[in-house]
């Protein structure tokens, strides 16, 4: 009874020492000046060091997109243009995000957790705090800010190349052409749809620092713990960032 | 070491949201550098017309919408982005085209005289609502669903009274049904037994119709020569049949006359009196010779000739 009890309230314990977690490390935010050096370095890491496989991730699927799009629509009553217009709308307001979030769920999400884990499991952490330090401030405000600021960037950085990559193969492929492609894209353009893109970004980019920041800073059982915070970090980042975008689809389209 | 870092992040963030703005201005099909002029548009609808749908002048591509808005009035205030090398004359108009159901709007510009002053950056041009054709087709596809479920209903009442009837005469309908299908059995053994000789009357036929085909060939001068005189006869013929006509009318006259009892042969024929009078006469002289023959001296008495003798 009191086993099922605790496993059914089980989701709530974790919600809610991971909202305190992340209440705490913004909320004892008392001098950023003290936490700038580690920001930047976060921005760094989480940000501009990922621009290459993001940026591969986002040319590859901008240019499958494309040539898949021109193997499904091949009818006569459809204009070339029309895969331009399933696209570059698809690039912005899916793809984008999503492929940049998984990415990035498996390359930063996993490094938070593995250097949080492991701070945890050598008692880093606890020296910190012996410092006197505020170990969530120093450690989670830092990469969350990161997250936040530098997944924006990256979406922009992935929809831009990966319309690029589609406009590449259509015409190398001999697809459609540059023109045709711009102007589908232009026909049905909506100006809400890249900042809907961004604020997925932006929301993506809490998810996967802060769910991976509470994997790592509740590591426990030594090596193995790190190891299963790591993988927890990662698939956990996906499984939410899934869930957001559904909720962030119906919720704003 | 610190500094480079900071830079690099601001440089990518700053490169970041360069892209976006240029991203969001290029894919609304607003010139990324090229400057653009305003110009205003009222619309009684905006059928679907959103910012970025283009602006079109002949099916070019000239500019872009950049908002649809609500106007105080109610009506629909339209501003649009132009490339500044597009002037747009005075007396021009501007339309909505393309079709909201597939969500591919556009403002049509009809360019007024090519000679009139351009109108000038923030000025108005006036806008010309016209009906959208697909919702005009899908208002008209209501009234035609309707026209045809209307004829459906028809149709099912007809097949149930059909059925009906069928259902009612069925026990008469069969027999002759069978009758029938008997009668087509006949009829297609009759025609498999008597193939040859069809096929024989119809090489025949072929074979009379190759020879006259090649009389006619041969002998088409004589053939020509014979109509020609038959044409001669004809005329001929008209001729006599029309004097005959003329003699029958002639002849009709007089009968008519005669039957009316006109002229003298009318008379002979219909007046009885002249026979019964021929009659008295002819018996009177019968009396006459008779007694002359009995009594010659009576008559001969008074004859001084007689007295000679």
């Amino acid at each position: 009874m009191t086993y099922s009890l605790t496993w059914f309230l089980r989701p709530f314990t974790i919600l809610g020492r991971y909202s305190l977690l992340i209440f705490h490390a913004f909320v004892s935010l008392d001098d950023f000046r003290t936490y700038r050096k580690n920001t930047f370095n976060q921005m760094m890491r989480i940000g501009v060091e990922s621009i290459p496989i993001v940026a591969l991730a986002a040319a590859f699927s901008g240019a499958v997109t494309t040539v898949q799009v021109s193997y499904q629509l091949v009818s006569v009553f459809l204009p070339a243009t029309v895969i331009g217009s399933v696209v570059a709308p698809s690039m912005i307001l899916e793809l984008g995000p999503v492929v940049t979030g998984f990415i990035l769920a498996g390359r930063v999400g996993a490094r938070i957790a593995a250097e949080l884990g492991t701070m945890r499991v050598t008692e880093q952490i606890d020296a910190l705090e012996a410092m006197g330090l505020n170990s969530t401030s120093y450690l989670i405000a830092p990469r969350i800010l990161a997250g936040i600021i530098m997944f924006p960037m990256l979406y922009v950085a992935a929809c831009a190349i990966g319309i690029g990559g589609g406009i590449a193969v259509a015409n190398l492929g001999g697809y459609l052409t540059t023109q045709e492609f711009v102007q589908g894209a232009q026909d049905f353009f909506r100006p809400f749809d890249p900042y809907f893109g961004l604020s997925k970004a932006f929301v993506f980019g809490f998810i996967i620092t802060s769910v991976s920041c509470y994997m790592g800073y509740f590591t426990a059982g030594g090596a193995e713990g790190v190891g299963k915070s790591t993988t927890q970090a990662a698939v956990m980042s996906c499984v939410f960032i899934l869930i957001a975008d559904l909720v962030l689809a119906v919720t704003l389209l | 070491m610190k500094h480079s870092k900071e830079l690099i992040v601001g440089l990518s963030l700053a490169a970041a949201v360069v892209v976006f703005a240029l991203g969001i201005r290029f894919l609304q099909d607003v010139p990324l550098f090229r400057s653009t002029y305003v110009l205003y548009t009222h619309f009684e609808s905006a059928g679907g017309l959103s910012g970025g749908s283009p602006i079109r002048i002949n099916g070019v591509d000239v500019g872009a919408v950049e908002n649809v808005r609500l106007d105080t009035d109610n009506r629909v205030r339209v501003r649009l982005h132009l490339d500044d090398n597009v002037h747009i004359p005075e007396g021009s108009h501007a339309e909505i085209g393309g079709i909201a159901a597939l969500g591919s709007n556009y403002v049509v510009v009809f360019p007024g005289p090519p000679g009139n002053p351009a109108i000038p950056g923030d000025g108005y041009i006036e806008g010309v609502s016209s009906p959208d054709a697909f919702e005009a087709v899908t208002e008209r596809s209501v009234r035609l669903t309707e026209n045809v479920e209307e004829a459906l209903a028809n149709a099912n009442v007809l097949l149930e009274d059909t059925g009906l009837l069928i259902g009612e005469t069925g026990a008469d309908i069969r027999p002759t049904l069978r009758a029938l299908r008997e009668v087509t059995d006949a009829l297609a053994q009759t025609l498999r037994e008597e193939q040859e000789s069809v096929k024989e009357i119809i090489s025949n036929v072929e074979i009379v119709s190759e020879d006259l085909a090649r009389i006619s060939g041969t002998s088409a001068d004589t053939l020509a020569q014979t109509l020609h005189r038959l044409d001669q006869i004809t005329v001929h013929i008209e001729g006599s049949l029309k004097t005959l006509e003329d003699a029958t009318q002639n002849l009709d006259e007089i009968l008519e006359k005669i039957n009316n009892g006109e002229g003298t042969i009318a008379r002979l024929l219909n007046d009885p009196t002249l026979y019964i009078q021929m009659g008295s006469t002819l018996g009177a002289v019968d009396a006459l010779l008779q007694d002359l023959q009995d009594n010659p001296r009576k008559y001969l008495r008074h004859m001084d000739i007689v007295d000679v003798f």
